[in-house]
C-alpha cells in the first residue's frame, strides 16, 4: 500500500505550491482544447464552430480544474491556509480589538497553564521509581488522635508477615549536622531499613547501599547534590569519611539525581532497630511494594487484620490503632491535592470568563462585519465556508493568546511556587507537555468562544443585511455570555471572600504571644560532640554573650518555639493515680530559666524556673492552663507530681497561660515545660528579645556571637518569630492569593463585558433614543432605561451565581477557619462588589445615551 | 449514482481510474484527448463523458505512481502531455481488476436477489 503514502505526500506537497500545479494544468487543458478543435475542423466545422464544439465536448473548464485541484491536494488545508492569512489581515486591521482579546485570553490561558503545570508535577506525574503503581504508603490511624507515622515493632510485623507485599521499607527522618567537609551543613537525613532502596527500586549511581545485616552503623549514602557539592562529583568519594552529628561515617554510595525519599532528605544511614523498639513511639515513614498481582485493597485488608491482632495483643499501646494504606502517590501528595483541585477549578472559571468575554467582543464585531459577510454570501460562499473562516479567525486569536499565555505562565510559576511548600514541587517548570496542553487549550478555547458568534454571524443573508437594522440572535447571545461571566465572577468572588475572612480571622487569633521583637536561631547539638553537661554550659555562655549585645533586651533557650513544628507529644503518668487505660499525653518542652520572661509570658500561678533548678536539684515542671484543665480538673496542679521521660517524678511548680503551639487553627494543647538543665536536649532555639521592633537587624550579631562561642556549630536558621508564624500560613497564602487574583481577573473581565455590551447597545440604538427624545422622553428617563438595560443581565447573572456559589463553595470547607461555606456576609459582599462595579461600568454609556441630540441622531439616518 | 440529463454518465470514483489505467495499458502512451476519444469510442456514444473529468482521475493515478507523464509533440506538431503506465501501475491494474470483478459480482448478485 505504498501508493497510498506516496499519493498522500504528493497531495500535501501540492498544498504548499498550488500555483505551479495550476499553471501546468492550464497548459495541459489548453493543449487538449487545441487537439479537440483540430478534430472538429477536420470534420468540416469552421474555426469558430470548432472552438465552440471543443468547449462543449470538454465540459466546464473551471469545474474540471476544481475537480483536479480537489484530487491533487487537500482542499480544506488549502482553504485553511488562505483563511489564516485572511484572519491575520483582519486582526491587523483592528489592533484595539486584537490586543484586548489576546490579552484577555493570555491571562485566562496563562493562569491555566501555570496551575496545570503545578497540578501535573504534583498530582499526575508518576513517581520517579520503576513500576510506581505497585508502591504504597502506610500510616497508622488512631480512632481519636488521627493519623500518625508507624512504630518500629508494628512495621517489623508487617514486613515479616504481609504476603501481599513484595517488600516493605521504612525511614525515620532526622536532621543532622554534616561536618568533616569544607562547609558544615545542617540538613535533612533519614535512618532507613536496608531494604528501602530495593523497595523503591532505585540503585545507587555510585557504590552500594546498606547490606541486610543491621550491625553496620558506620556507613552513609549521599544524595547526588551532596556528592557534587562536597566531593566535586569525584568517583573516589566512596570510601571517604564525613562526620554526622559528631559521629564518623564512611560514604558507601551515592544515589542518582532526583532521588529524595522521604522528601527533602539528602543522606541516608542505617536504621538501628534496638534504639526504638517501643510500641508507643510513632516515627517511621513506611512504604511498600505490592507483590505481583496484589492490589492496594489486598494490602489494606491484610495490614488491617495485623493491626487488629496487635490491638488485641497489646491493648496498652495498640488499642484503637488501625492502618491506612494508599498508593504512594496519594501518600506523598496528601492534602495538597485538594487545594490544587480547587485552584485548577478556579483557573478554569477564569478561562471560561475570558472566553465569554472574547465571545462577546466577536459578536459585537460580527455586526460591524455584516456587509462583508453578506457580500461573500452573495458571491456564492456557503454558510459552512463562512463559518469555517470565522472560526479560523477565533482560533488564530486564541493561539496568539496561548503564546502570550505561555509567557504569563513562565513568570507566574516561580511566583506561585515561592508562595507555597507543595510536595514534589522541586523541579517544576514548563515543558513540552505543558506547551502541548496549552496548544490544545488554546484551540479548544478558540472554538468555544468562536462557535456561537460564527454560527450567528454566518446566518446573515443578503436580504437581512440590507433590510434589518438591529439583529435579534446576537443580542441574546451576548446577554447569555454576560450572564455566564457574571455568575462565574460571583462564585470566584465568594470563594476568595471566604478565604479572606478565614485568613483575617486566623491573623487575629490570640496566640498568647507578643512576638514583634523576637528573633529565633535554631541549633542542634549532637550527643557525640556535645555531652549533656557541655550542652548546659554552652547554652549558658551563649545566652550570657547574646544578652550583652547592645540591641538585645533578653535571651533564653527553648526546645520548641511556637509554630516551629519542633514540639514533641510525649506520654506521661501521674504516680499518685492508678494506671488508667487511656494514654496521658502533652507537648514536652525544655527551657532555660529566662524563657517566660523573654517571651513576655506572665505565669498565672506558682513560680518560673530558677538557676537553682539544676540536674541535681529536685525535678520541677511548669504546665499550661490547658494541661491543668484537662488533667487536673477542679484541683490545684501546683504541688502535684508527674512522671515523664525518665524515672524521677517531677513536681509541678507553676502554671502558664495557653500558647498556640502547632497551628493557629488548632486549639491550644496541654504543655509541660521542664528546666533545660534537667533535660538538656540537643535541638534548641535561641530566643532573643530586642529593644526595638526590628529583630531582624540583630541577626548578624547573633550569628557572630554563636560563632564566637563555638565555631563548629552550624545554625540551621535564623528567623523572626513573625516569619515562623507566617510560614505556618503559607499553604493558606497560596490559596488566598491565587483565588483573589482569579476573582479580581474575573471581576474585571465581567465589568468590561457589561460595559462593552451596553456601549454597543447605545451606539446601535442612537436613532431609537433620538426618536424617543424627540417624542418627549426626558434625559432622566433615557438614563434610567439604559441603566436598566445594562443591569438586567447582571441581575440574572448574580442570581445564577449565588445559587452556584452556595453549591460550589462547599469544596472549600476544609480550607476555612471559623467561617461557614455559605457565610451570608461574604455572599452579600461579593454581590455588592459586583453590582457596584457593574453600575460604574453602566453609567458611562448610559450618560452618553442621555446626551444624544435628537436632531443629530435623526439626521444620521 | 445520479446521471445528468443528455445521457452523460458520472462514474464511481474508482471506476474511472480503473478504466483510464486499463485504456493506457492497451493503447500505450496517450494524451488526455486521445484517451477521451478512445473512451467515447468504446462507450459507443460520442458525448458520454465530459472530457474535463478525466483530469482528476489522471492526477490521482499519477500521484499514486501508477502512471507517469511527459510533454511530447503529436503527429500534427501540437504539444501534449502523454501519460504512460508504470511497472507498479501494471501490477496495480491486475489487483484492481480482480477487486472490481469481485465487487461487480457481489453487486450483481445483490441486485438479482433484490429483484427476484
Amino acid at each position: 500500500m505504498i501508493w497510498v503514502v506516496r499519493r498522500f505526500a504528493r497531495r500535501l506537497r501540492n498544498v504548499a505550491r498550488p500555483s505551479l500545479a495550476d499553471r501546468e494544468l492550464t497548459r495541459e487543458i489548453d493543449a487538449h482544447l487545441l487537439l479537440l478543435e483540430d478534430e472538429f475542423r477536420r470534420r468540416g466545422l469552421s474555426d469558430e464552430d470548432a472552438r465552440y464544439a471543443a468547449r462543449r465536448a470538454f465540459g466546464g473548464i473551471e469545474q474540471a480544474k476544481e475537480q483536479q485541484r480537489d484530487a491533487r491536494s487537500f482542499r480544506w488545508l488549502d482553504d485553511a491556509g488562505r483563511d489564516v492569512q485572511y484572519a491575520a489581515r483582519m486582526l491587523r486591521r483592528s489592533p484595539g480589538f486584537t490586543i484586548a482579546a489576546v490579552l484577555t485570553l493570555a491571562l485566562g490561558i496563562g493562569a491555566n497553564s501555570a496551575i496545570f503545570t503545578v497540578v501535573h508535577a504534583v498530582m499526575l506525574r508518576p513517581l520517579p521509581y520503576p513500576e510506581p503503581d505497585r508502591l504504597i504508603g502506610v500510616v497508622q490511624q488512631h480512632k481519636s488522635f488521627g493519623v500518625d507515622v508507624v512504630t518500629l515493632p508494628d512495621y517489623l510485623e508487617w514486613r515479616d508477615e504481609a504476603k501481599s507485599l513484595a517488600a516493605l521499607g521504612a525511614a525515620w527522618k532526622i536532621t543532622v549536622n554534616l561536618t568533616g567537609v569544607d562547609e558544615p551543613e545542617r540538613l535533612g537525613g533519614a535512618q532507613v531499613t536496608s531494604n528501602l532502596f530495593r523497595t523503591l527500586g532505585v540503585a545507587p549511581q555510585l557504590g552500594t547501599t546498606f547490606p541486610d545485616s543491621t550491625s553496620d552503623s558506620q556507613s552513609v549514602v549521599l544524595s547526588d547534590r551532596l556528592w557534587r557539592h562536597h566531593f566535586g562529583a569525584a568517583p573516589n568519594a566512596v570510601g571517604r569519611t564525613v562526620w554526622l552529628n559528631g559521629v564518623r561515617r564512611t560514604v558507601i554510595g551515592v544515589m542518582p539525581p532526583g532521588f529524595a525519599w522521604p522528601e527533602g532528605v539528602e543522606l541516608w544511614i542505617p536504621l538501628v532497630p534496638e534504639a526504638a523498639m517501643n510500641r508507643g513511639y510513632h516515627q517511621l515513614q513506611v512504604t511498600g511494594r505490592l507483590a505481583r498481582g496484589a492490589t492496594v485493597s489486598d494490602a489494606r485488608a491484610e495490614l488491617e487484620a495485623l493491626a487488629a491482632r496487635s490491638a488485641a495483643t497489646f491493648p496498652a499501646t495498640n488499642k484503637d490503632w488501625g492502618v491506612q494504606v494508599s498508593s504512594l502517590l496519594d501518600y506523598t501528595v496528601g492534602p495538597a491535592s485538594r487545594s490544587l483541585v480547587i485552584l485548577a477549578g478556579a483557573a478554569g472559571c477564569v478561562l471560561l470568563t475570558a472566553c465569554a468575554n472574547v465571545g462577546g467582543l466577536l459578536t459585537a464585531r460580527a455586526l460591524a462585519r455584516r456587509k462583508e459577510i453578506s457580500l461573500r454570501t452573495a458571491l456564492g460562499a456557503s454558510r459552512s465556508r463562512i463559518m469555517r473562516q470565522l472560526l479560523t479567525e477565533s482560533v488564530v486569536l486564541s493561539l496568539l493568546g496561548g503564546i502570550a499565555g505561555v509567557v504569563v505562565a513562565e513568570y507566574t510559576i516561580p511566583a506561585l511556587l515561592s508562595l507555597t511548600t507543595l510536595p514534589r514541587a522541586a523541579d517544576i517548570a514548563l515543558d513540552t507537555r505543558m506547551l502541548l496542553a496549552t496548544l490544545i487549550a488554546s484551540i479548544s478555547a478558540g472554538l468555544l468562544f468562536g462557535l456561537a458568534p460564527a454560527a450567528a454571524t454566518s446566518r446573515f443573508a443578503v436580504s437581512t443585511a440590507i433590510r434589518v437594522r438591529g439583529d435579534v440572535t446576537s443580542g441574546w447571545l451576548r446577554s447569555t455570555l454576560l450572564v455566564l461571566q457574571i455568575a462565574t465572577a460571583v462564585v470566584l468572588l465568594t470563594g476568595a471572600g471566604l478565604l479572606l475572612r478565614s485568613f483575617y480571622k486566623l491573623q487575629t487569633v490570640d496566640t498568647g504571644l507578643n512576638v514583634d521583637r523576637i528573633l529565633t536561631a535554631r541549633f542542634f547539638l549532637p550527643r557525640a560532640s556535645y555531652p549533656e553537661e557541655r550542652r548546659v554550659s554552652l547554652y549558658e555562655e551563649m545566652i550570657a554573650r547574646t544578652k550583652a549585645l547592645p540591641d538585645v533586651a533578653d535571651a533564653a533557650v527553648v526546645s520548641a518555639f511556637p509554630f516551629s513544628g519542633a514540639s514533641a507529644n510525649v506520654a506521661f503518668t501521674v504516680p499518685t493515680r492508678p494506671a488508667s487505660e487511656s494514654l496521658l499525653t502533652a507537648n514536652f518542652l525544655a527551657a532555660t530559666p529566662g524563657y517566660f520572661r523573654t517571651m513576655g509570658i506572665p505565669l498565672l500561678a506558682g513560680r518560673s524556673f530558677e538557676t537553682t533548678d539544676t540536674a541535681t536539684a529536685p525535678f520541677v515542671a511548669v504546665v499550661n492552663q490547658s494541661m491543668a484543665d484537662r488533667y487536673f480538673p477542679g484541683q490545684n496542679p501546683i504541688g502535684q507530681s508527674i512522671q515523664i521521660l525518665g524515672p524521677k517524678p517531677r513536681q509541678i511548680v507553676g502554671i502558664m497561660p495557653n500558647l498556640r503551639q502547632r497551628a493557629l487553627h488548632l486549639p491550644a494543647e496541654p504543655e509541660i515545660y521542664v528546666p533545660h538543665a534537667q533535660f538538656p536536649s540537643g535541638g534548641m532555639f535561641l530566643v532573643v528579645r530586642t529593644k526595638d521592633d526590628r529583630p531582624q537587624r540583630v541577626a548578624p550579631a547573633v550569628r557572630a556571637t554563636v560563632r564566637s562561642v563555638d565555631r563548629d556549630l552550624p545554625i540551621a536558621s535564623i528567623r523572626t518569630a513573625n516569619q515562623l508564624l507566617s510560614d505556618t500560613m503559607s499553604s493558606r497564602t497560596l490559596n488566598l492569593v491565587l483565588l483573589s487574583v482569579f476573582a479580581a481577573l474575573s471581576l474585571v473581565l465581567s465589568v468590561v463585558g457589561v460595559y462593552g455590551v451596553l456601549a454597543f447597545t447605545v451606539s446601535r440604538q442612537t436613532i431609537e433614543i433620538g426618536i424617543r427624545m424627540a417624542l418627549g422622553a426626558a434625559r432622566r428617563d433615557v438614563l434610567l432605561l439604559m441603566i436598566r438595560t445594562g443591569l438586567a443581565p447582571v441581575i440574572v447573572g448574580v442570581a445564577c451565581g449565588l445559587a452556584l456559589a452556595v453549591v460550589s463553595t462547599r469544596v472549600l470547607r476544609t480550607l476555612l477557619f471559623d467561617v461557614t461555606p455559605s457565610d451570608p456576609a461574604t455572599l452579600v459582599a461579593a454581590v455588592l462588589v459586583l453590582l457596584a462595579a457593574s453600575l460604574a461600568a453602566v453609567v458611562g454609556p448610559a450618560r452618553r445615551a442621555a446626551n444624544v441630540d435628537p436632531l443629530l441622531a435623526l439626521k444620521a439616518e | 449514482m445520479t446521471s445528468e440529463g443528455s445521457g452523460r454518465v458520472e462514474l464511481l470514483q474508482g471506476t474511472l481510474d480503473l478504466i483510464v489505467l486499463r485504456a493506457l495499458t492497451t493503447m500505450g502512451p496517450q494524451h488526455a484527448y486521445g484517451l477521451a476519444a478512445r473512451l467515447e469510442q468504446i462507450a459507443d456514444h460520442p458525448f458520454s463523458l465530459n472530457q474535463g473529468t478525466l483530469y482528476a482521475a489522471l492526477v490521482r493515478l499519477e500521484q499514486s505512481g501508477w502512471i507517469k507523464s511527459t510533454w511530447q509533440k503529436t503527429e500534427n506538431n501540437r504539444e501534449a502531455k502523454y501519460y504512460a503506465v508504470t511497472k507498479s501501475g501494471a501490477r496495480a491494474l491486475d489487483k484492481q481488476t480482480e477487486r472490481w470483478q469481485r465487487l461487480a459480482g457481489l453487486v450483481n448478485k445483490l441486485l438479482l436477489e433484490e429483484s427476484s
